[in-house]
């Protein structure tokens, strides 16, 4: 046993994968940035969405000035005197938690279709993916635009929006891969035991379209964060209530051109560097995957 | 004898879509021969309660679409397909539902047919559990058991498929297959895939089996000599019609079908020299579109007028042989 140890699919694949240094720093600052958004009450010096812990007196402090709280603003103050390093990884925590739900949802809304549409054939095939289809001919931010334009504003419908327009590319990814599944002799076997058709979906086909699955789902969170960071800053996604860092960078962008850059830029460098340490997470995971460019 | 498996007159068609053009051509009233081939034609055999039934013929012949109907993969066009007087499949929609776990099939391909992402004991488990043969407390020893009887270790239960060699893979799947309990198994080309030191191997695990569980199998193979040491009885299709049927020893000894003698006399042997070697003419038609009358005509070296109209049905020429033959060549 302790010789096929060594051999285990998990073992070898994170070797592959930490072949590439950028993707290792990659995952090692996404971790970083879940951490810090996820213990941003215990980390910040503040918190920014307590209207009476705002002293007006420290609106607009650039960065490193010590203000009436008597700790240092390391990224400045924003209009309000709101601390920005402390709405930063404020607004982190909605960007991400926006990002991974949206992403996680239309990952099994889209894996679901795909997969029926893929298993059942026929009709349910030809509507589903006329459907998706059709959908994926639009950009995805100008559905989201006008569907969150007509659900209204908050949290809750930001997310519904960002599935709605982006199940469509797992349920388009998806039906390819098990597409080509579905004609292997395992799933005939499978089907010749007798197996009931949901244990061959789920049990058989599911598994072997992971690989795909795993690197569209880590560029659609980069996504979903970029188009509900796109709309906050538009004014239609979250409210400003919950700020997330799109609504950081367009809480400061009025102040650009009088100098008081810190408002809006360093939102926008935290912003940037979630989506670019997930694209490198995506990209290798895209490589070591791909049967085709193994060694 | 009762039969336990029975294909009633099974006949299986496999249509092609239809392309822009045929429709085209098909709407304005001049459509294109039709693209359906027969795979299956009219095809009826049985097998007896713990008899090995090899089934012989071409690449294209049938034979692995016959053995999908008798599994229950696929569900006759014509006929029925029986087991202990129950249908093995339905077709339902244009969908194919199983209805009995008593038929199991070995595939040609052993790591095709294995899914590469399920350890092979989880494999091996996923039948008899889902359908309550084995209770998940003896989970672990039955999978053992299943291992051992062909001949695995069962330490090897934890492991995926890409860690066996070609053998394993295949008394793997004949692993599978038996653990459901069948009462016949139908095995498709079951050792094609493996190195003759291995088919030796593989078909002694069969010999073994069929002496210790007495079970029915229906062997397919384009291979003589395998069909030889293995079966009973043989079945000898050509062109989606079984030719001629009878127990292994006559069939080989003095076969009554000029098709199969064709067969047995392209079977490379020691004692022959080259030379005397004489191939059944010409290639095997498309089965898009057959002869008429017998399939064989154009080849056979015996036809007559009635060979190229009229369609030889199987006639019994000695107790349990049958051949499908206008002429009397026995």
């Amino acid at each position: 046993m302790n010789g096929s140890r060594a051999e285990r699919p998990t073992a070898l694949f994170w070797a592959e994968f930490a072949e590439s240094r950028a993707a290792v720093a990659g995952l090692a600052v996404f971790a970083l940035a879940l951490a810090a958004a996820l213990f941003a009450p215990w980390l910040t010096p503040q918190d920014p969405y307590d209207q009476a812990g705002l002293a007006l007196m420290d609106a607009r402090l650039p960065p490193g000035t010590v203000g009436t709280g008597g700790y240092p603003h390391w990224l400045g103050t924003d209009a309000a005197g709101r601390d920005v390093f402390s709405a930063i990884l404020w607004g982190l925590r909605t960007s991400l938690f926006v990002g991974v739900a949206a992403g996680l949802c239309a990952l099994s809304l889209g894996t679901t279709l795909g997969l029926a549409a893929a298993f059942f054939g026929g009709r349910v095939e030809t509507v589903l993916m006329r459907i998706v289809d059709l959908q994926l001919s639009f950009p995805a931010i100008l559905l989201a635009l006008v569907l969150v334009a007509s659900l209204g504003q908050g949290l809750a419908q930001v997310v519904t929006a960002l599935v709605a327009a982006q199940y469509a590319y797992f349920a388009r990814t998806v039906h390819g891969a098990a597409l080509a599944e579905r004609r292997k002799a395992y799933i005939e076997a499978a089907s010749g035991i007798p197996l009931r058709p949901a244990r061959i979906v789920f049990r058989h086909l599911l598994p072997n379209v992971l690989p795909p699955l795993i690197v569209v789902a880590t560029v659609q969170v980069a996504n979903a964060i970029a188009i509900e960071a796109t709309l906050s800053f538009l004014g239609v996604g979250l409210p400003v209530t919950e700020p997330s860092l799109g609504t950081l960078i367009a809480n400061g962008f009025q102040f650009m051109l009088s100098g008081r850059y810190w408002i809006s830029v360093y939102p926008g460098i935290a912003l940037l560097i979630v989506i670019v340490s997930i694209n490198l997470v995506g990209d290798r995971l895209r490589d070591v995957l791909n049967p085709r460019l193994r060694r | 004898m009762t039969a336990l498996l029975r294909l009633e007159a099974v006949s299986k068609r496999f249509t092609r879509r239809a392309t822009v053009e045929e429709r085209v051509r098909a709407a304005l009233g001049r459509p294109m021969p039709p693209r359906t081939v027969h795979a299956v034609d009219r095809v009826s055999l049985a097998v007896g309660e713990g008899e090995v039934v090899g089934l012989v013929g071409e690449s294209g012949c049938g034979k692995s679409t016959l053995g999908r109907i008798a599994a229950g993969l696929y569900a006759p066009d014509e006929g029925q397909a029986l087991v202990d007087g129950a249908p093995v499949a339905e077709g339902t929609g244009g969908r194919v539902v199983k209805r009995t776990t008593a038929v199991q099939m070995v595939f040609q391909d052993p790591f095709a047919s294995l899914n590469p992402r399920m350890r092979v004991g989880d494999a091996i488990a996923e039948g008899p559990l889902a359908h309550r043969l084995w209770t998940m407390r003896e989970r672990s020893e039955r999978i053992a058991a299943a291992l051992a009887e062909v001949g695995l270790d069962a330490t090897y239960a934890a492991r995926f498929p890409h860690q066996f060699s070609g053998g394993q893979r295949a008394r793997l799947g004949i692993a599978r297959a038996l653990a459901m309990n069948p009462r016949v198994v139908v095995a498709d080309e079951a050792v094609a895939a493996l190195d003759v030191s291995i088919q030796a191997q593989v078909l002694n695990t069969f010999l073994d089996l069929r002496a210790r569980r007495g079970l029915a199998w229906v062997f397919i193979s384009h291979d003589l000599g395998v069909v030889g040491h293995l079966a009973d009885r043989v079945a000898i299709m050509y062109l989606g019609r079984i030719v001629e049927t009878g127990p292994a020893e006559a069939v080989f000894a003095s076969p009554a079908h000029p098709y199969t003698r064709g067969l047995l006399d392209a079977v490379p042997r020691l004692d022959r020299r080259r030379a005397g070697f004489q191939p059944v003419r010409g290639e095997i038609p498309s089965p898009l579109n057959p002869p008429a009358g017998c399939h064989f005509h154009p080849r056979c070296p015996h036809a007559t007028l009635r060979c190229r109209e009229e369609r030889p049905e199987p006639r019994a020429i000695a107790p349990g042989r049958e051949v499908a033959c206008h002429l009397d060549l026995a």
